[in-house]
């Protein structure tokens, strides 16, 4: 990585480490817990900048390995703290979610409404499943590197009775 | 003074309605529905109630009980839905207190159930920390420091906006649009006055509707269905469609709007 991309990384770290405390706050997690949205958070951006920037993953896949990696810290720390992992891991991870194409699908849409020529057309219709598709799958790839990783640790334990 | 493990028709009266008050109050304040059931299978394990039937629907948990003076049934209605983790962290620590074997009556549990209250920040501190975090969001999607600033402007107006809507009983979904289309058009306005292009102009109206995803709600619902409770996971992942159908909606009608400038 160059040295451009590094300070890319690290200005992005930050703006994750403070995002997910953020957005914490606004579902009322507690302030003691608000420094380790704010780390997991980081480490998030950074597994998945690393991975973009340095190794030429897709984003789809870094978004999941990411995703993953949060979960994976938080079935270990959260019944330490004695609390339920969502509260952590879904603040952890809003800084992965994909602005940028989600914007261009939606701008994409409107434009559908006015074009006239049928190569702005196509080209509207292009970008929005493209962009879309896209948006669509790294929130999906997010979800699933949250929710799937748990399955293989945890059983039905309410039903132990 | 009632203990845990009395088998009383009154204690295990109180014992039911504390455990279907937690399964609800976990409900209302956004606890996944595995939490939420295991919670109170954890609480009868805890109370010694072994043939107990514990359920949760989208309107309320029930706790049903056999004794021998008949059955005991009862029904927790959660009357609105809100996520406040700060209180199903609590609830959760009650269960696991429950569970080691911590409390000593059922009364000491109980009025620690009525104590639990949702955690709320200040305002002021909210609206400030949600414009640094558009103006994260910004930077992250590859924002300038003018249209981090102009996304820094629409989340003040979005924020207080919501507030305002909040505090005044409106639906969530009249909130939503209106707090997006003004948070957007107020950052649509800030990009024109400092004269950024279309293009960024269109990235602070995004940055600022992003405070608006439903975070918990999509990661719960998704949880939900891999674990298998599929109807309450369906119930959960429409409501974040629906929210973020909302905060389109107000895009868009800023978008509109700003064409009247670009």
């Amino acid at each position: 990585m160059s040295e451009a991309e590094m300070i890319r990384l690290i200005l992005e770290i930050v703006a994750a480490a403070f995002i997910g405390p953020a957005f914490a706050m606004v579902f009322g997690v507690r302030e003691r817990y608000l420094c380790c949205i704010a780390a997991t958070a980081a480490l998030c951006r950074a597994v998945r900048s690393f991975l973009v920037m340095g190794l030429n993953f897709d984003l789809v896949i870094a978004a999941f390995i990411a995703a993953t990696v949060v979960s994976l810290v938080y079935i270990y720390i959260a019944p330490r703290l004695r609390v339920p992992r969502p509260v952590f891991t879904a603040a952890s991870v809003i800084c992965l979610i994909p602005g940028s194409d989600a914007y261009r699908a939606l701008f994409a849409l409107i434009s559908l409404v006015h074009q006239d020529s049928s190569e702005a057309l196509m080209k509207s219709i292009v970008t929005l499943f493209h962009s879309g598709m896209r948006a669509a799958a790294i929130i999906l790839a997010i979800c699933f590197g949250i929710a799937i990783v748990p399955i293989f640790f945890y059983r039905y334990r309410h039903r132990h009775l | 003074m009632s203990s845990l493990t009395s088998q009383q028709p009154d204690d295990l009266k109180l014992k039911v309605q504390v455990i279907a008050l937690i399964g609800a109050r976990l409900a209302k304040y956004g606890a996944e529905t595995r939490l939420i059931l295991q919670s109170m299978d954890t609480l009868c394990r805890a109370f010694e109630l072994k043939d107990a039937q514990c359920a949760f629907d989208s309107q309320g948990t029930k706790v049903t009980c056999e004794s021998p003076q008949g059955q005991i049934f009862y029904y927790s209605k959660v009357t609105n839905y809100g996520i406040n983790m700060a209180a199903v962290s609590e609830y959760h620590r009650i269960c696991l207190r429950a569970q080691e074997g911590r409390y000593r009556t059922l009364e000491e549990i109980h009025a620690d159930v009525l104590k639990v209250k949702p955690k709320v920040y200040p305002r002021t501190l909210i609206v400030t920390l949600e414009c640094f975090a558009a103006a994260a969001f910004c930077y992250l999607n590859l924002g300038g420091l003018q249209t981090c600033l102009c996304a820094a402007f629409g989340a003040i107006i979005l924020m207080v906006t919501r507030f305002f809507l909040l505090d005044g009983a409106f639906f969530e979904t009249f909130t939503i649009i209106t707090s997006a289309f003004l948070g957007a058009a107020g950052a649509c306005a800030a990009a024109k006055t400092i004269d950024l292009p279309f293009e960024d102009a269109a990235l602070a109206m995004l940055s600022t509707c992003l405070v608006l995803v439903p975070g918990f709600p999509l990661i719960n619902g998704f949880l939900d269905v891999f674990k298998g409770y599929t109807v309450s996971g369906v119930l959960r992942l429409m409501h974040a469609l629906v929210v973020v159908v909302n905060a389109a909606v107000g895009i868009i009608g800023a978008t509109y709007l700003s064409s009247l400038f670009y």
